[in-house]
């Protein structure tokens, strides 16, 4: 009885471990079939995998592969006080500041804020063709959400505010010595709002 | 390289315990450091539009941020998640909090998506593999043969996952325009304005040679990674290598987050005996601090008795 025990006990640990090798095997190929290169058979796995890789185990490495950034997105901004319009101002800039003398701090990470709202309306190429495009569109709403509490925070008197999307492209490297730290810029005016 | 996966004795408790309280402390900084400004990353009425759509969890029963309650007091979770990370630090062997840790992480990362970066997905990843880490007491014995071979396949997971991440980068880049000619060192420290302006001038005034040597450097460092991590008499090399470069990241681009998750990431490649000399380590640096603070708070007291 007892021997008939043992074997039953160590049929189950087999199984078991079977179990845990095959789960592992699993996620193993499933992870390499999803990272590797377009090939024959991750085509012809591709439902499957990417069945079971999302949402758990999704991964963009975006900080690691392939090609460095070598443009950058960002909001400029100026608020009106009782008819006078302030100097356009990056709303990055002081965050920049204080995260380059503090690296262990939140700044950063507002900075990325910043960037991708700006983001979001380059990628969606968002262009004003009617006064009602800026009452119904969702990035719009959220970049005046964003502008207006500033103008409010920075000036409670701010009647109005304008916002700009900028693409600074990186100057190239042979162009390296030249004045400034940028390349090529576009600059996509929004109109002005009110508060 | 230990592959001993069906042992009833976890051989790899220390590498574990080290590589569990780095990626806790990982977790614990960013989000209490975050937590600094939580109205503006997971508050209410923050810039990260809600998607409808939770990218994690489909349903939206178990995404917490419906709950007027979480999304009043974004705070509360943070608070959570300290707690169960200090209470599974203290009991390692409880096996519901790493489960909790990793839904409360996951949850805060879907709010605030905008912010996340690779360092947040490769944590991410690995606190999956953290729930099936399984570290036993030596008072209650061993482990099951299922839990055993299950923890051990989590930690060489968590190994391989750490090798393709290095070996997608390298393979991505040598396809890549930038980094085969050697010019991506300087487009990745002067476009990035959170770098440091004294390293933007320094790519731009350098010899070009040493900028291809060091875009060439990375690239053989991260297609080698996955080779020489494996042999014990390379390892410390290639982690070494990795810890100086992470750091660099972290301090001159400014990617501080990024940095430091993947410095915590190579303690799974330690073994345990090396674990065992890490704690040990660290434990006399910690002796050392008690010493001298015991010291300087007994001339405080004689101080305070003169005065």
């Amino acid at each position: 009885m007892g021997n008939f025990k043992n074997k039953i006990g160590h049929l189950i640990s087999l199984l078991s471990i079977s179990l845990a090798v095959v789960i592992f095997l699993n996620h193993l190929i499933c992870t390499l079939l999803y990272l590797a290169p377009k090939n024959p058979t991750s085509r012809l796995y591709r439902e499957y995998v990417s069945r079971y890789m999302f949402p758990l185990f999704t991964q963009r490495w975006l900080l690691f592969a392939p090609e460095p950034q070598t443009s950058q997105i960002k909001f400029i901004y100026r608020c009106e006080i009782r008819g006078n319009w302030t100097e356009w101002k990056d709303p990055t800039y002081e965050l920049i500041q204080r995260h380059q003398k503090n690296r262990l701090s939140y700044y950063g990470k507002e900075v990325y804020v910043f960037n991708a709202v700006a983001r979001d309306l380059t990628d969606a190429q968002i262009i004003i063709r009617s006064s009602s495009d800026l009452e119904t569109n969702k990035d719009i709403a959220n970049a005046k959400r964003l502008f207006s509490t500033i103008c409010l925070r920075d000036f409670s008197e701010s009647s109005r505010f304008q916002f700009s999307v900028i693409s600074l492209d990186a100057k190239n490297y042979s162009e390296r010595m030249k004045a400034g730290f940028y390349g090529k810029m576009i600059k996509m005016d929004y109109p002005a709002i009110k508060i | 390289m230990n592959l001993d996966l069906v042992s009833h004795n976890n051989k790899n408790i220390q590498t574990l315990k080290i590589f569990r309280f780095f990626l806790y402390s990982w977790v614990l900084i960013f989000y209490n450091t975050l937590g600094l400004n939580v109205e503006f990353f997971w508050g209410k009425n923050n810039f990260i539009p809600k998607i409808t759509s939770h990218i994690f969890f489909g349903n939206s029963v178990i995404n917490l941020f419906e709950y007027s309650f979480i999304s009043n007091h974004p705070f509360f979770l943070i608070v959570l998640l300290d707690i169960f990370i200090i209470y599974n630090l203290i009991k390692l062997q409880n096996r519901f909090c790493p489960i909790i840790i990793y839904f409360l992480v996951v949850t805060l990362d879907a709010r605030a998506y905008y912010i996340l970066d690779g360092g947040n997905n490769l944590i991410s990843l690995l606190l999956i593999y953290n729930i099936f880490f399984r570290i036993s007491s030596d008072k209650k014995g061993g482990l099951s043969k299922f839990d055993s071979s299950l923890s051990n396949l989590s930690l060489l997971m968590s190994k391989i996952q750490i090798c393709i991440v290095y070996f997608v980068a390298g393979h991505m880049k040598l396809n890549g325009n930038y980094w085969p000619n050697g010019t991506a060192l300087y487009y990745t420290l002067s476009v990035s304005e959170i770098s440091l302006s004294a390293a933007r001038d320094f790519v731009k005034f350098i010899n070009p040679i040493f900028l291809v040597l060091g875009a060439y450097s990375l690239l053989a460092y991260q297609l080698s990674f996955p080779w020489l991590v494996w042999f014990k008499q390379t390892r410390k090399y290639v982690l070494r290598i990795g810890i100086v470069f992470h750091l660099g990241i972290a301090f001159i681009m400014g990617l501080t987050f990024f940095g430091y998750a993947l410095c915590v990431a190579y303690f799974v490649f330690y073994d345990e005996e090396e674990a065992r000399e890490f704690i040990y380590r660290f434990g006399a640096i910690n002796k050392k601090f008690k010493n001298l603070f015991e010291k300087a708070n007994a001339r405080l007291a004689i101080y305070s008795r003169k005065f």
